[in-house]
């Protein structure tokens, strides 16, 4: 008789499993920190057990006790932890009360033989996923078909080669743990979905109410109010729309470096992604700078939404680090075998100490750009995070002081059509 | 123009009231979970109902569902008015038979506006 001496593994996907809290007030620091812990730790946890860091546990089935100790000499240099039963029932009974990573099965054996055991194994949910090697004398072709058809991954012949054994059951345990890795991805992946979308809806719904309420008051629906009091509200409610598209930023960013949110490839016309960022931008662009858009003919392989939110931010950057009556100039053209987009401005220009980090989460060039610019510090970030899920290529070159061109380029997957010039086909002054 | 509006926040339910009729010049009807919202689509008859996606018991799928299954609410418009932004789940609301989705938070100067746009693009198709 025997059974198990040592401490059972315990699979950790390495995620907290309760709920996570933000309180409140929260700086912007704290909220990417609270979002950003369990999806880190959810994408680092689930290493493949190639090699366990506990023993695997091994359970041989033989009525015969030499035979079972004969196997069990032959596992000894793989530093497996071996179990023992000498019947079906003993081994139906071991593998429910603490299930092995593998069985080492006889087939012949008295009263439960093993084609019985291995499909009562297969057949009990929390038993099925153990794989089964059938050990027998038996090295017929129908003995090895009926033991595959009870459920058997595996099949040995007697007299048992070492070597075999070994190798046998070292391919199978590798295949469990890849699979016991696969079942940890899809879990991890369920609890980002879930973690994401439960962030998203806890934060908008009081934003909701907020917004709502001061958009009812500056409106004078529920009654008129000062001059004061609807400066007051008007700060209120810029601020309101201020953490609400930090809270977009902080999600976005996140659903799109976690993979949440998948990128839709398809054929891109740019002249179209150029003139849906211009309208974008024509309903949100403010004190007068002129925008130049050049006519392209040319398709590009892309996520359509994606290089438009891109466009949109970088000339909503561009827009409102230009002086007033300036011009922001947006140019496209195809340099080995890729798209390449820029937007250039009349600004102050980027430091060289910053045009690497510029890119980063939170940075920005004058601390009081966020503030003074109403700018997230995540737009560049997004940016480059969505340019290089394309397999592209995000960067700003500027001269302190005079102007800035902020430009990303893109793998064709197919030539362009020819470009018909750079001319000038339409241009905004926003408002 | 009379409009059901079925969300489990008390007070996104009192915006959203109050800008529709007040900004809006509608007649507002409320209700509190998706169940009391189906029974108030079968006795108010409402031109369009404003619906949450994620309420507990029954969510706006579920309420969706039972709306369009009943013969007195199958052929009222709904739009969902929700937190939920994922292009995908969007699509999914739409595919659910939905007029529309609007997402929160709302402006409530263009609310009312882009309820009327949506049922009238519904209305079109």
């Amino acid at each position: 008789m025997s059974g198990y001496t040592e401490h059972s593994a315990v699979s950790e996907l390495g995620i907290d499993s309760g709920q996570r809290f933000v309180q409140k007030p929260f700086t912007a620091a704290e909220l990417v920190q609270q979002v950003r812990d369990p999806l880190i730790a959810a994408r680092e946890a689930p290493m493949c057990p190639d090699v366990a860091d506990t023993p695997a546990r091994v359970l041989i089935v033989d009525d015969e006790r030499h035979n079972r100790q004969l196997l069990e000499v032959m596992l000894a240099p793989e530093r497996y932890l071996v179990l023992t039963a000498g019947s079906g029932d003993e081994a139906l009974a071991l593998a429910a009360l603490q299930p092995p990573d593998l069985i080492l099965l006889d087939i012949m054996m008295p009263e439960m033989d093993g084609y019985e055991v291995v499909a009562r194994l297969k057949n009990d949910r929390a038993t099925k996923h153990i794989p089964v090697i059938m050990v027998t004398a038996l090295d017929d072709r129908e003995a090895r078909l009926r033991g595959m058809r009870a459920g058997a991954e595996d099949f040995l012949a007697k007299p048992v080669d070492r070597a075999e054994l070994c190798v046998r059951v070292r391919n199978l345990l590798r295949l469990k743990a890849y699979g016991q890795y696969v079942q940890r991805l899809e879990e991890v992946e369920r609890l980002k979905t879930g973690f994401l979308s439960t962030v998203s809806h806890e934060l908008r719904t009081p934003l909701t109410s907020i917004r709502g309420s001061l958009g009812l008051l500056a409106s004078g629906a529920v009654g008129a109010m000062s001059a004061d009091g609807l400066a007051v509200v008007a700060i209120a409610e810029r601020n309101a729309l201020r953490l609400m598209a930090l809270i977009n930023d902080i999600l976005d960013l996140e659903r799109l470096e976690t993979g949440t949110m998948e990128l839709q490839f398809a054929e891109v016309s740019v002249g179209s992604v150029l003139s849906r960022a211009m309208d974008s931008l024509a309903t949100s662009g403010r004190h007068g700078v002129t925008v130049e858009v050049p006519a392209v003919d040319a398709t590009i392989r892309a996520d359509a939404d994606r290089i438009v939110q891109v466009l949109v931010n970088l000339l909503s950057n561009a827009v409102k680090f230009s002086p007033s009556g300036e011009t922001v100039t947006v140019a496209v053209g195809f340099p080995d075998n890729a798209a390449e987009f820029s937007i250039t401005d009349r600004g102050r220009g980027v430091p060289a100490a910053h045009r690497r980090t510029i890119f980063e989460r939170f940075h920005q060039v004058e601390i009081s750009d966020a503030r003074e610019k109403g700018g997230t510090g995540l737009g560049l970030a997004i940016c480059r995070t969505i340019i290089e899920q394309h397999g592209g290529t995000i960067g700003v070159d500027s001269a302190a002081g005079g102007g800035s061109t902020f430009w990303f380029r893109l793998p064709m997957s197919a030539l362009p059509a020819p470009l018909q010039g750079s001319h000038l086909v339409g241009s905004i002054v926003p408002s | 123009m009379k409009v059901l509006i079925i969300d489990d926040d008390d007070d996104i339910r009192s915006i959203a009231g109050l800008t529709l009729s007040r900004v809006g010049g509608m007649d507002v009807i409320q209700a509190a979970s998706g169940a009391e919202g189906i029974r108030k689509a079968c006795d108010e008859n409402p031109d369009v109902i404003l619906l949450d996606m994620m309420m507990p018991v029954m969510d706006g799928s579920e309420t969706i569902t039972a709306l369009r299954a009943h013969p007195a609410t199958a052929a009222t418009p709904v739009i969902f008015l929700t937190a939920k932004t994922v292009g995908a789940e969007v699509e999914r609301m739409n595919s659910l038979g939905a007029a529309g989705v609007l997402t929160k938070p709302f402006d409530p100067r263009t609310l009312s506006e882009e309820v009327r746009i949506l049922l009238k693009r519904s209305s079109g198709s």
